[in-house]
């Protein structure tokens, strides 16, 4: 299913599924796309080079203001696919297997998302935690330590999305954008 | 339990026995025979040789058995000679043991005894008190008066320990006016989002500077007052002595007497200080028990108890809704966080911020000689030693590799041959002369393992510069692959390679060299739960002895001690002497697992096993270490 799109240069030789990039995106060369389902990134977000998106078993939906770095895994767990919110920053190396994650949600490095997990908005869950699958993680909750939970009262929710607009700016004067390679 | 394989260097100080060299004391001999040539095996020092000893274990004298016919004894000491044998063998099962080994990364060494020097035997003095944080250094002095806690901005989270930031309470959106931010100010934890406004009452700072003057006037508490008291309280007791109890060995019996009562004026010690008060010496405690405030504690019962509510309407509406705040007794601090705080808090919102507790630079002395093994810079911002004594550059290091790759560490088959590459590697700048000695079977255990160490004496090249050796490469390779009887010849030190002992080396590098070392271990029930230790860890003892000649200094010479006097032997300006020194290490091989169906006890298959004929240990007899082994190069 879904239209083949042979046309593109990218090193991998199966086609892309199908994409829909909104012009102000930023993606990286070396992006790897796998799977048949749409992928939708949304308004100002960036995808860092070697990230891996896999719509194989649903579609994947990134909000505006996101930011995806390398080698971290999005991996649609079912045919409701794996919704990101806006201004949700997923570090370098994460596996991300959730079904929901909310706004404004920081997920650090080496962070595992089981499958069909959901995380609300807001939350941060520091290097190296662990979700298990089909948890579901209220919003303003903390996951820090070895997997301990408090929630966030520290109302600086607003300083944490200026500081990524921040981010995605510098990022954007960074990276060279290459999206229209995954267009064409 | 450090993962397979380890090797662990058992320091000297593990043997408490007086160090002589004398075979006597570590092995009795039977009255009715005199020594025989067995009992100089391992005497380093043989008469009217230029041989300076330098056992790191002497007095502990290694005894190791070897398969009878390798043995190049009189027969009839045999039985005598195992049973014995057991005594002296190193046992890394010895609770002892435990207290004396360290992977040689940890271990120091001390140029003027010539010894491994381990924490317990080396002595720590503090160089300088600095916060970890903010890398200032401060007076020890201020370190007495203030407590060894940073005085400045730094404070670390009580919830996850990460360091707090100051950050404004009410975030001013728009990038001009963080220039200059403006208060109230919170501590704010980047990790966790803990932040001081989480407090009931919540702490809010003025500045953003000066952070200990205002939290100390924020977070005043009842303890506080307490401690004040008490502080007061036994100031007043020591009071009229206002000397310095901490160092002054005359301070500290006072202090004892104090307790023990000796010091009003009895007893043979006190007589020297009678012009202060002695009445006065007489402590007394504080009498009063700490102050429970009964309204404090009913409130804290009836927090508890509204805590206790909240938590189980939390569990019901989880249950329900799904998606509702649950931190129920979440709420109570954990052991941990109370033991870290000095008020004993019982709620989360009654901790404080901790301060960042003072790191230290220390230099270690040598608690033999005193000279001093580590000497960091006293800069806090540099990492670098002016004087740094390591091991690793003065012992020849073991490494132990797989031959086979099937072998699972965790794992080893009970009755299999398991070969395993012991690697010797020669930090020093002469070539040396390295025997391997190992129990036959591992000592202290029921469940012996047979070890055999192919070849147990061989030789290591010197620690050259590497183009060295790519110069040399016109010279034949000095690798012996397995299996080849061909003596290497490495261009250093001819003398040593025409040895036939050097045939079932491995392999031969520039600074190391690698021997088979085969291990059969028994059948071996797992003990884990039952007991203790695990008999299934197989960790097998092995001494080290090393022998090369150095380059000495005159000055650097042992004054007396009967040594001949050798100078007009060389003539030239440069020393060389023979140099000895041993040390037990333990290698942890791996443990012993399950029996596997069709490995059967057996002899071990051996195809590069030393011919017969050829001893695998071939013992130096006096004679052999007089032999001149001196060289001078040109
Ligand atoms: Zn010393
Ligand atoms: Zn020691
Ligand atoms: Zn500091
Ligand atoms: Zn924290």
């Amino acid at each position: 299913m879904g239209p083949k799109r042979s046309g593109a240069s990218s090193a991998s030789s199966a086609p892309l599924p199908p994409l829909s990039i909104d012009p102000t995106a930023v993606l990286s060369d070396a992006i790897s796309f796998s799977g048949t389902y749409p992928v939708t990134i949304g308004a100002n977000s960036v995808l860092h080079p070697r990230c891996k998106l896999n719509s194989t078993e649903g579609p994947i939906v990134i909000g505006s203001n996101c930011i995806i770095s390398e080698r971290t895994q999005l991996i649609a767990p079912d045919i409701d696919g794996l919704v990101l919110g806006n201004y949700v920053h997923v570090e370098v190396n994460c596996h991300i297997q959730a079904a929901r994650i909310g706004d404004a949600t920081s997920i650090e490095v080496g962070t595992k998302l089981g499958k069909g997990s959901c995380i609300g908005d807001n939350c941060t869950l520091s290097p190296l935690s662990t979700i298990r699958d089909v948890d579901v993680l209220p919003a303003f909750t903390v996951v820090y330590g070895e997997n301990q939970r408090r929630v966030d009262a520290s109302a600086t929710a607003v300083a944490r999305n200026e500081t990524m607009l921040a981010h995605i700016d510098c990022l954007k004067k960074l990276i060279p954008n290459k999206s229209e390679k995954y267009t064409r | 339990m450090s993962s397979f394989p380890y090797i662990h260097i058992s320091c000297p100080c593990h043997e408490d026995r007086p160090q002589t060299l004398t075979i006597d004391s570590a092995r009795p001999i039977s009255p009715s025979k005199s020594p025989s040539k067995r009992d100089f095996n391992f005497s380093p020092i043989a008469p009217n040789s230029p041989t300076k000893g330098r056992s790191l274990l002497a007095g502990f004298t290694p005894s190791v058995s070897f398969d009878a016919g390798n043995l190049n004894l009189d027969s009839d000491d045999e039985e005598e000679l195992t049973d014995e044998d057991d005594d002296n063998n190193f046992d890394p099962r010895d609770p002892r043991s435990a207290f004396s080994l360290f992977p040689i990364e940890n271990l120091l060494y001390c140029e003027d005894c010539h010894q491994i020097r381990c924490p317990r035997c080396v002595q720590d003095e503090i160089v300088c008190w600095y916060c970890p944080s903010c890398l200032f250094e401060v007076p020890s002095s201020t370190v007495k008066s203030d407590g060894n806690r940073c005085t400045r901005n730094c404070y670390l989270c009580p919830v996850c320990t990460a360091l707090l930031a100051v950050v404004p309470v009410h975030h001013s959106s728009g990038h001009s006016s963080s220039d200059h931010p403006t208060g109230p100010f919170n501590l704010f934890c980047s990790h966790c989002h803990w932040t001081t406004s989480d407090l009931t009452p919540p702490i809010q700072l003025e500045k953003p500077t000066s952070i200990s003057a205002q939290l100390s006037k924020l977070t005043h508490s009842p303890r506080d007052n307490e401690f004040i008291r008490l502080k007061q309280h036994y100031a007043q007791q020591l009071g009229n002595a206002q000397e310095d109890f901490t160092n002054s060995p005359a301070a500290l019996t006072r202090l004892m007497g104090l307790y023990t009562g000796l010091g009003s004026g009895s007893g043979g010690h006190g007589g020297s200080r009678k012009g202060r008060g002695v009445k006065k010496l007489e402590m007394k405690e504080v009498d009063r028990p700490r102050e429970v405030s009964e309204d404090q504690e009913l409130d804290i019962i009836e927090r508890m108890a509204v805590e206790g509510l909240e938590a189980s309407k939390c569990i019901v509406a989880l249950a329900t809704h799904g998606r509702k705040k649950a931190d129920g007794y979440g709420k109570a601090t954990t052991a941990k966080q109370r033991l870290a705080q000095p008020h004993d808090p019982r709620f989360l919102s009654d901790l404080t911020p901790t301060a960042v507790l003072l790191r230290t630079k220390r230099s270690k002395r040598c608690r033999a000689c005193r000279h001093i093994l580590v000497k960091p810079e006293a800069k806090v911002q540099t990492t670098r030693f002016r004087i740094r004594l390591v091991a690793l550059n003065y012992i020849p290091s073991l490494t132990i590799k797989r031959l086979d790759s099937s072998i699972t560490w965790d794992n080893l088959t009970p009755h299999k041959t398991h070969r395993f590459l012991l690697t010797v590697t020669n930090p020093l700048f002469d070539p040396i002369s390295v025997s391997l000695l190992t129990p036959r079977r591992t000592p202290g255990t029921a469940f012996a393992s047979r070890v055999t160490i192919l070849c147990p004496e061989f030789d290591v090249g010197a620690n050259t510069d590497v183009w060295d050796d790519a110069l040399m490469s016109t010279k034949p390779a000095s690798a012996v692959p397995s299996g080849v009887k061909t003596p290497p010849t490495t261009g250093s030190f001819t003398s040593f390679s025409k040895d036939p002992k050097m045939s079932t080396v491995y392999e031969q590098k520039r600074n190391y060299t690698s021997v088979v070392i085969e291990v059969v271990p028994p059948e071996i029930p797992d003990t884990r739960d039952t007991r203790i230790r695990d008999e299934r860890l197989l960790e097998i003892p092995i001494y080290v002895r090393v022998e090369f000649e150095a380059e000495v200094d005159r000055d650097d010479e042992e004054g007396g001690g009967g040594k001949p006097s050798h100078s007009g032997a060389s003539g030239g300006a440069v020393q060389r002497e023979r140099v000895e020194y041993s040390y037990w290490c333990v290698v942890g091989v791996g443990r012993v697992g399950d029996v596997v169906e069709g490995v059967v006890a057996s002899e071990p298959n051996t195809p590069v096993r030393t011919p017969v004929g050829t001893p695998v240990k071939a013992p130096r007899t006096p004679a052999a270490m007089r032999t001149p082994l001196r060289q001078v190069r040109s």
